[in-house]
């Protein structure tokens, strides 16, 4: 157990969903990135990675959901990622381009929504 | 060996004599000094007289000085040798007075004239004998058991010593002093003992406990909370959990033994302070203006106390240049004396004057001399000072290991010291997430793992702060856009970035001006 960061998984039918809580930072995040790598079943649709509650996030962290959400496109499965417009790391990642790799979301049922439809 | 016991049997004497005729005066001129009460036995040769000595005990062994086997000063230190407890009377001739002499001195108790012997004196000097022998004997095992309190003192005190943190830590915004008091009943380990240690996440975890008796059985307990409390602390748990976790511990490993204990977190950024007491005395809070209240812990039960206690966590908000004392019950409590009035001591002594510095070392030296100045207490007692004390007076300069870990400490560094110069929330953020940066460059620059340290220095001049990184580590590229990332943020977070490369290590500079009139 980490005190810097709390990971919970959960599942909504085929979807994987993960919510991550706390600080990201060179310490935990190689960690954090096997736990969602895990996370994805072949047969899932994709990830959806729930940011809202992160306070802080380095570029180690950065680096994680890059990584991830290219080693999900070359298995044709999709990183979606909530980050509301309030969160803490919401400018960060906008000043690093996340978006170009993983689409970014205001809420949870949005990105779930969009990962069905998509 | 007491007297009683000696008045009710015969005096055991074993006569060495090698002249039957003597030998038959000597018998009976005892009979008469002991009143009857004695038992003879006669031997002529010295080594008769070591085997009789190894078959039973004597009172008192009367030697002549001339034996077919041993003369003079030899045969006293025969008889020593088989007897050392046993006293000896030495019967000496005419000729050899002087060698008489030299046995006394060698060990004898006394010597008797063969040519002036009487009842009286022969009964006076057996008596005499035996009782000198005994006030001997008395000393020196009074001298060996002074001799095993002072060493067994000695090892109680180095046991006591290893369970309590052999320095406090150095921890930037917080200053703190503490004090171990052995209490009189010395030869025992006491069952105070405290720690302070750093968290991950940059939090301060400090303890402060007591085990119920003393001794062996106390210490190791005292042991086992204290690297328990440790490993606990640094798995994750929350101060309650802690609580629960050691209650368990006690159960399991030392059914029946009761300990209390408080454990308080501290994050520094923030200044809460979370903390847990198992049935210890409550922490003293003492506001930056001198008052001096005892922190509300809810009475929960002592660990080991009973089966399954869910603990309670509380939390206060400390205001800058607060300061916290969490204390044992040996400093507060006296005979004949409600514990009230022993907490009220401490309340009044440890308030503090508006304005007053509040130094933890200058507290603790009040504190303990007020509460514990008339002479030592019988318990033991220990004293910790934990004190919130302001970043920005200079620049701030810190030596960080080279590991991951010690990022998130110096977040919680840096979130107070730019907290308090007064910048706003964005630009701090900005700010942490840049210095970050620099300082994960740092860490990936160290080379080799193990003890590789970084500096940071954090400086204000006219509304500009300058974060400066430095590495002790050889230059590697970038590895991939990992890294590059990282340049990439700093550049876009702050106002300049300046990186410098030498033979010696890297250095970056991040300058950013403050706006003024922030804490939005």
């Amino acid at each position: 157990m980490s005190s810097l960061a709390r990971l919970s998984l959960d599942r909504r039918d085929d979807l994987p969903v993960a919510r991550l809580d706390g600080e990201v930072d060179l310490s935990n995040a190689s960690g954090l990135g096997q736990a969602l790598r895990d996370a994805v079943p072949n047969a899932a649709l994709g990830l959806v990675v729930d940011l809202s509650r992160v306070t802080y996030l380095d570029s180690a962290g950065i680096h994680l959901l890059f990584d991830l959400g290219s080693r999900l496109r070359r298995r044709r499965q999709e990183l979606r990622l909530v980050v509301p417009e309030t969160a803490p790391i919401r400018r960060i990642l906008s000043l690093v381009g996340l978006g170009e790799v993983a689409p970014v979301h205001e809420t949870l049922e949005e990105a779930v929504t969009e990962a069905r439809s998509a | 060996m007491p007297d009683a016991e000696q008045a009710d049997r015969p005096t055991r004497v074993l006569l060495v004599e090698d002249d039957p005729a003597y030998a038959e005066l000597v018998r009976r001129l005892l009979a008469d000094a002991l009143y009857g009460r004695l038992e003879l036995v006669h031997v002529q040769r010295l080594a008769d007289a070591r085997e009789r000595l190894r078959e039973g005990p004597a009172d008192c062994v009367l030697l002549d000085l001339g034996l077919p086997d041993a003369q003079g000063l030899e045969a006293v230190l025969q008889v020593r040798d088989a007897a050392p407890d046993v006293p000896i009377v030495v019967l000496s001739g005419q000729d050899d007075e002087a060698i008489a002499l030299r046995a006394v001195q060698e060990g004898a108790q006394d010597y008797l004239s063969k040519a002036r012997i009487d009842h009286e004196g022969i009964g006076r000097a057996i008596r005499y004998s035996i009782e000198r022998k005994r006030a001997e004997g008395e000393r020196a095992r009074r001298l060996r058991e002074q001799a095993a309190r002072a060493q067994a003192e000695a090892i109680a005190e180095t046991l006591q010593r290893s369970f309590l943190p052999e320095r406090l830590p150095e921890f930037p915004g917080v200053s703190l002093a503490a004090r171990y008091i052995p209490g009189t009943a010395g030869v025992e380990v006491g069952g105070d003992w405290y720690d302070v240690f750093v968290l991950t996440g940059g939090h301060l975890g400090v303890a402060m406990g007591d085990v119920v008796g003393r001794g062996v059985g106390a210490a190791s307990l005292m042991g086992q909370l204290r690297n328990a409390l440790r490993a606990y602390a640094f798995e994750g748990h929350e101060p309650a959990a802690v609580a629960e976790r050691l209650n368990r511990l006690v159960q399991s490993l030392n059914p029946g033994q009761i300990a209390t204990v408080v454990y308080l977190v501290l994050e520094p950024d923030t200044r809460t302070v979370r903390f847990t007491s198992a049935g210890h005395l409550p922490p003293l809070l003492v506001a930056p203006d001198g008052a001096a209240a005892f922190l509300e812990t809810g009475g929960s039960p002592p660990l080991g106390a009973a089966a399954y206690v869910p603990y309670r966590e509380s939390h206060v908000t400390l205001e800058p240049g607060s300061t916290l004392v969490v204390y044992t019950d040996g400093l507060v409590e006296r005979r004949e004396e409600a514990l009230d009035e022993g907490l009220e001591r401490l309340r009044r002594t440890a308030a503090g004057e508006p304005g007053d510095p509040g130094d933890p070392e200058a507290l603790c030296d009040r504190v303990v001399g007020e509460l514990l100045g008339d002479g030592p207490a019988a318990d033991d007692a220990a004293l910790l000072v934990v004190r919130d004390v302001p970043l920005l007076d200079e620049r701030l300069q810190l030596r960080l290991p080279a590991e991951p870990e010690a990022l998130s400490s110096l977040r919680r560094t840096l979130a107070r010291w730019l907290n308090e110069a007064e910048a706003g929330a964005e630009e701090s953020y900005d700010l942490t997430v840049a210095c970050g940066e620099a300082c994960a460059n740092a860490i990936e620059h160290a080379y080799p793992p193990g003890d590789a340290e970084f500096e940071v220095e954090l400086a204000r001049e006219d509304g500009e702060v300058t974060v400066t990184v430095r590495d002790f580590g050889r230059w590697r590229a970038a590895r991939g856009a990992h890294r590059g990332r990282g340049l990439e943020l700093m550049e876009a977070l702050v106002d300049s970035v300046d990186v410098t490369q030498g033979p010696d290590g890297t250095t970056v500079r991040l300058r950013h001006s403050l706006r003024r009139g922030r804490r939005s």
